[in-house]
């Protein structure tokens, strides 16, 4: 079942005294949900993720906008004819039945033509505790079961109905965590085996990442990114989304974009011009990639929009530095410094780059002093300092094979452009 | 670790003095006194060990009218009190506004004097020799004969006194219950609603369910204090209440205490452990039934 949202907001009325203004939990979302996708909808608390949930669910009904699912217009409708099921974030297992009534409580309800035998409700019920491996505890109360268990009841329970749609409210946060990376895994595990197309809310990137076929960034209530997992880490379209994802995560550093290259402090890191438009290209294609046309994810926030919607060359809008280095950008073969043949001005900007994007180097552009090593068996995290860096310490990871003289002050490094995003200093939109 | 032990026994000694003076002797004296037969309290002499009390007492028509007034009173209020306390707290709870001002309302009989509740209760029913009381109006109104209410027929006297325990007992009640409804959570009825459960069927399947402790609780001390019911009949009809028809089992025991034809201790132990025996039977009953539908 498809699912699309359209300009769908959710507005609090204010409860402090102070400030009559309303809190909007769901600014103007747009999005479009494919059928019988996994779909992470992640942010950092208060941005807006459960409340999402809740309304397309139907708990809570939205100040404006529209839900559809599939050609239905559910704005409307209350929960039960909506045909979702709910897993909450507590399970909100009926502690007084045993699993197997608290799987058959949905089918207990139904009406008229739906109405089931009781024969039916066991079989539905069984074959639903089958899916999520929980047989042979039927006919135990949720007290009784360990975290884990009772979460895959909960996914039994809200499965049983064959609801169109499955919604997880933050599945794995009452998990340890061995057992959320196992759980992370069944979650996948039934949702391509029933094809249900399913939506859940975390706020830990680790999970949306490993699970989903599409994740929704989120923040203070705005759409900030949507796309395949992969596409977003490697595209972030600001720096909000490029900290949000990834761990050790993205070191940041005041740099200065001056004469088509980029400089972190006063090492020239990276000829910025040949390595931005391609990328910048892709940042700006990227928003379509996760529905089809009719959503029109961009729109929700201005600024992104601007920066994303036709690429480079409207990214630097409003900084005329930035547009003679982006009108440099569209000639990629010609972008050398010198072919310009104009100096622009120099433009302050912070520099995102991934652990992953340092390569170590005798003669690398980078300078940093060295903290420390972490040697992880696999790789070798290397903990350096540089005045410039926005983070108390830079975090790099390199091959496990690379000699580093713990003892050296110094720590050179060579940068992976495609690792390497340059954000606008006051706005932090991405810019290459 | 012997020296410890004594320290803590030593700690316990006064509570245990007080019990053991005031509660236990005079238990296990009450128990005593009900099998002495020909108790005589001046010379505090006896003239024999038997069950004779208890045939005395199980023979006395005012004792039998006392035992069946109470069983009357208990059958009717508990439930019906229990049941009203539950459909206002439910009301009360899905109500936003005004709720507090309800709750008040509906706790101040706790707080009310007994004179107060006494004379607000004559004015209700009391015949006078100027007007025959407030619901004697209304029945008027409906074109029916006056009832006397205080010195009337048994049924009406009867339904005067579970009228009144159960208006007295209910604030407690209607307090108990919406603190427990208030206590269940939130998410239970989402997970209900988004299932689409009927009202009726949340309720009965999830609310009750989870308060069922809190109403186990009202129903014991409510069968426990409709049987230890007698000042309620004393506010109503006065301190002769055989004449009225109205005693109950405590009053039955006051009077062979210290009643008109009092000084009868052997036969008030009898009647007083017969109470109890009645009271311990019922509350095991309750227990067991609740094993079944209370859920902790």
């Amino acid at each position: 079942m498809k699912i699309i949202l359209q300009n769908l907001t959710k507005k609090f009325p204010s409860r402090s005294k102070k400030s009559r203004e309303d809190v909007i939990a769901v600014n103007d979302f747009n999005f479009e949900i494919p059928d019988g996708k996994l779909v992470g909808l992640l942010g950092p608390s208060g941005c807006g993720k459960s409340t999402t949930l809740n309304l397309i669910c139907g708990l809570q009904k939205p100040t404006a906008g529209k839900i559809f699912f599939g050609d239905d217009d559910v704005t409307n409708l209350p929960p039960e004819n909506r045909g979702v099921g709910l897993v909450f974030q507590n399970y909100a297992l009926y502690p007084h039945l045993t699993v197997q009534k608290n799987i058959m409580f949905p089918l207990e309800n139904l009406k008229g033509k739906d109405k089931l035998t009781k024969e039916e409700m066991q079989k539905r019920a069984l074959d639903a505790a089958r899916l999520v491996q929980i047989q042979e505890l039927m006919d135990r109360r949720p007290g009784e079961l360990s975290g884990g268990q009772q979460q895959r009841v909960a996914i039994a329970r809200a499965l049983v109905k064959m609801p169109r749609v499955l919604l997880l409210d933050e599945p794995l946060s009452n998990l340890d965590a061995r057992l959320r990376l196992q759980t992370r895994e069944e979650i996948k595990r039934i949702q391509k085996e029933t094809g249900i197309t399913t939506i859940f809310v975390t706020h830990d990137q680790d999970e949306a990442m490993s699970i989903s076929d599409l994740i929704v960034v989120m923040k203070e209530g705005v759409v900030q990114q949507i796309g395949r997992p992969q596409e977003v880490y490697d595209n972030p379209v600001n720096l909000f989304v490029a900290k949000f994802l990834g761990t050790p995560p993205i070191n940041v550093f005041r740099g200065t974009l001056r004469d088509g290259k980029l400089f972190i402090g006063d090492d020239a890191c990276l000829d910025v011009l040949c390595a931005a438009p391609q990328k910048a290209l892709e940042a700006g294609t990227r928003r379509g990639t996760p529905g089809s046309d009719s959503a029109a994810p961009g729109s929700s926030e201005p600024d992104t929009a601007a920066c994303d919607a036709s690429g480079p060359d409207t990214a630097a809008r409003g900084s005329s530095g930035q547009t003679t280095a982006a009108r440099h950008a569209s000639g990629p073969d010609t972008a050398t410094p010198g072919s310009s043949g104009q100096t622009t001005a120099a433009r302050d900007v912070l520099v995102g780059i991934r652990p992953e994007g340092f390569i170590l180097q005798e003669d690398g552009p980078l300078h940093c002093r060295l903290d420390r090593l972490e040697v992880m068996g696999r790789d070798v995290s290397v903990v350096s300092t540089h005045e410039c860096s926005e983070n108390m310490s830079i975090r790099s990871i390199i091959a496990a094979e690379s000699s580093v003289d713990p003892g050296s002050k110094v720590v050179r490094f060579g940068l992976k452009p495609s690792k390497v995003f340059i954000f606008d200093k006051d706005t932090g939109n991405r810019i290459s | 670790m012997e020296k410890n032990n004594l320290k803590g026994w030593l700690y316990l000694l006064p509570a245990f003095l007080f019990l053991g003076a005031f509660m236990i002797y005079p238990l296990i004296d009450v128990f005593v006194y009900s099998f002495e037969e020909g108790y005589n309290s001046a010379s505090q002499t006896f003239s024999g060990v038997g069950t004779y009390n208890y045939s005395y007492v199980l023979h006395d028509p005012y004792f039998l009218q006392a035992l069946k007034n109470t069983f009357i009173l208990v059958i009717i209020t508990v439930p019906l009190s229990t049941g009203i306390a539950l459909l206002i707290s439910v009301g009360l709870s899905s109500i936003k506004p005004l709720r507090d001002l309800f709750q008040t309302v509906y706790f101040l009989p706790y707080v009310t004097n007994t004179l107060a509740v006494g004379l607000v209760f004559m004015i209700l029913f009391k015949k006078t020799p100027y007007s025959d009381g407030l619901v004697n109006l209304l029945i008027n109104c409906f074109g029916q004969a006056s009832v006397d209410f205080i010195d009337g027929p048994y049924w009406a006297k009867m339904f005067v006194l579970c009228f009144y325990t159960i208006w007295v007992v209910m604030p407690f009640k209607i307090l108990i219950l919406t603190s427990a409804l208030a206590s269940v959570n939130q998410v239970y009825y989402n997970a209900a609603r988004v299932d689409g459960t009927s009202r009726f069927r949340i309720f009965r399947r999830i609310t009750l369910p989870m308060i069922s402790p809190m109403i186990f609780y009202l129903v014991i001390t409510g069968f426990i204090g409709a049987f230890k019911a007698y000042s309620d009949a004393v506010a109503l009809f006065g301190t002769n209440l055989n004449a009225a028809e109205m005693n109950t089992i405590v009053g039955y025991v006051y009077d062979m205490l210290y009643g008109d034809s009092g000084g009868y201790p052997s036969y008030a132990s009898a009647a007083a452990i017969i109470l109890f025996a009645i009271v311990l039977t019922i509350t095991c009953i309750n227990l067991l039934v609740s094993r079944k539908h209370v859920h902790y």
